[in-house]
């Protein structure tokens, strides 16, 4: 990266409060070492260690977008814990079927009330069924949590009314091109 | 504003955790009662999981494309062309700066490198990991007489004393056995960096058994060690002095333990293999983690403990006390031994 600086902590969270996905980069770089170190150690491949990664990446990247972040510790720490939850309730996961001991087995059948989204171009098939305006609108409504007025100035609308009408035309258009193809069991 | 509008709002609100306790328990009543309202809430969540997933997804992608390719720079580069009559001009300095940037290894490329491949320490640890399983199973034989008279069993004395053989240095017996991964000074040195490892170690944990007093099973177990290990099986051909000191040992620690309702009579030495890391937790946390062959320890004081079992239990001795372990996966707590034989005997132990 030619002339980019390295940022300290709170340029971090800036620059993702920005939107800056270079700033994530850095955060990859910066805790790749480590993070996959430690999921190598625990019984991880390479490729288990590369998802740890990139997820622990983009939680704090949803963390900080959502305000959810509070910079009392270093960035590097809070990264590490992270990964480590991650890691251990992949393995968890992985356990269902391989028996281990002291494993918490109550705390999975919690996390399984989820959805499923193993094919991945499922997911962006549906999201690409609706215009770019109308996702970049939704990711920020949903994804980001921003609220209306925010959105407004972000996508230049002329108050939060606006984006409000705009946002459930947006969603009733996704919902009614979901529901030609799909339904809710194909995803759980 | 339409009945579909209201629902779509209040859903939104609920998901995001915006609504009162009071508007909260109004809103599982009616996605309890009105299965309509269910539907629509249920639909709604999902395609809320699936914007956000699409999120997470483009998020990788740009992951993929710029953490883990060695181009990252051109793309920023090029945007940069504002002064178009200069194009030339910064394209040729910028061959230039390219070719100066490609032509010597720089950090950045390492850095690229490393992202795309397994980092050199998964391939020394992965013949470790299938090892100690085998170790485990392993069951002691049992000598003949004649054996046994020929060549007395090794004490933990002689069991450390090859551990510690490869290594140059005069090293306390007491001191746990140097991994290759110490030895690497730039990656012990990284380690410390990061403020989470300390060390990490190989251990044997030695087992012993407490016999009754009047000696009644007084078998000796054949010394099994993994495979790394220099000797497999301890030859014959033993020094004298280390024999010597052995036996020596032995009958102190039975002349001083006389008496009581336990003691060692003679020493079985099945050696389980542990790798043992000493972290420091960023809150401060203290206990372990413990599997089949890895021991975690958090919070230590002192970087150097020793292992044994007895009578089945792992036991951590470390600054002079005596801590039974127990599998545990997640974090438990140090519990300290409390049958005081045990205690005395892992303490009188070298």
């Amino acid at each position: 990266m030619l002339g980019s600086k390295k940022l300290n902590d709170q340029q971090l969270v800036d620059a993702i409060k920005n939107g800056d996905k270079d700033a994530m980069v850095q955060l990859y770089k910066d805790n790749g070492s480590s993070i996959r170190n430690y999921v190598l150690k625990n019984n991880g491949n390479a490729d288990d260690a590369e998802d740890v990664l990139q997820d622990t990446c983009i939680a704090i990247w949803e963390k900080i977008r959502n305000n959810q972040l509070e910079l009392k510790a270093k960035i590097s720490t809070l990264a590490f814990a992270i990964a480590r939850n991650q890691w251990l309730k992949r393995l968890n996961k992985l356990s269902k079927n391989v028996q281990m001991d002291g494993i918490n087995t109550e705390k999975m059948t919690a996390e399984s009330d989820s959805f499923q989204f193993d094919d991945k171009k499922k997911v962006q098939e549906v999201l690409g069924m609706i215009g770019e305006k109308c996702k970049e609108l939704l990711t920020y409504f949903y994804f980001d949590g921003y609220d209306m007025n925010t959105i407004a100035e972000k996508m230049n609308y002329n108050n939060s009314d606006t984006v409000k009408a705009k946002k459930h035309q947006c969603f009733k258009s996704l919902q009614e091109q979901f529901l030609k193809k799909y339904s809710r069991q194909d995803f759980i | 504003m339409s009945q579909d509008h209201l629902y779509i709002e209040e859903i939104d609100a609920y998901l995001q955790g915006k609504l009162n306790p009071e508007e909260m328990a109004v809103f599982e009543q009616k996605l309890n009662s009105d299965p309509f309202f269910a539907e629509a809430f249920y639909n709604q969540k999902l395609l809320s999981e699936l914007i956000k997933e699409n999120a997470r997804l483009e998020l990788k992608a740009y992951l993929n494309t710029h953490a883990k390719t060695k181009v990252v720079s051109s793309s920023n580069w090029l945007q940069s062309k504002i002064f178009a009559v200069a194009a030339t001009l910064i394209i040729l300095i910028g061959a230039f700066i390219v070719f100066q940037y490609y032509s010597s290894p720089k950090l950045e490329e390492t850095l690229a490198i490393e992202t795309s491949l397994p980092s050199p320490e998964t391939k020394r640890e992965e013949p470790n990991i299938e090892r100690p399983d085998a170790n485990i199973s392993e069951i002691p034989e049992i000598n003949t007489e004649k054996e046994m008279a020929e060549m007395p069993p090794p004490t933990i004395e002689e069991l450390e004393s090859r551990d510690l053989a490869s290594i140059d240095e005069p090293t306390p017996p007491l001191m746990e056995s140097r991994t290759e991964s110490m030895k690497d000074d730039a990656e012990f040195d990284y380690k410390i960096a990061q403020e989470i490892k300390n060390k990490d170690t190989i251990l044997y944990a030695v087992a012993l058994t407490m016999l009754d007093a009047d000696g009644s099973s007084n078998s000796y177990g054949t010394v099994k060690t993994t495979a790394k290990s220099k000797s497999a099986q301890f030859p014959a051909a033993a020094s004298n002095s280390n024999q010597a000191k052995a036996l020596e040992d032995t009958k102190k620690f039975v002349d001083s333990s006389s008496g009581k309702k336990a003691k060692l009579s003679k020493p079985v030495a099945t050696k389980t293999k542990y790798t043992v890391e000493y972290w420091t937790s960023p809150v401060n946390f203290k206990g372990y983690r413990l599997t089949n062959t890895t021991l975690q320890l958090y919070g230590l004081n002192s970087y150097t403990c020793r292992l044994f079992t007895v009578n089945g239990n792992l036991y951590l001795r470390t600054q002079g006390k005596v801590y039974v372990l127990s599998p545990c996966v997640d974090a438990c707590a140090y519990k300290l031994e409390v049958d005081p034989d045990i205690i005395q005997f892992i303490l009188n132990q070298n």
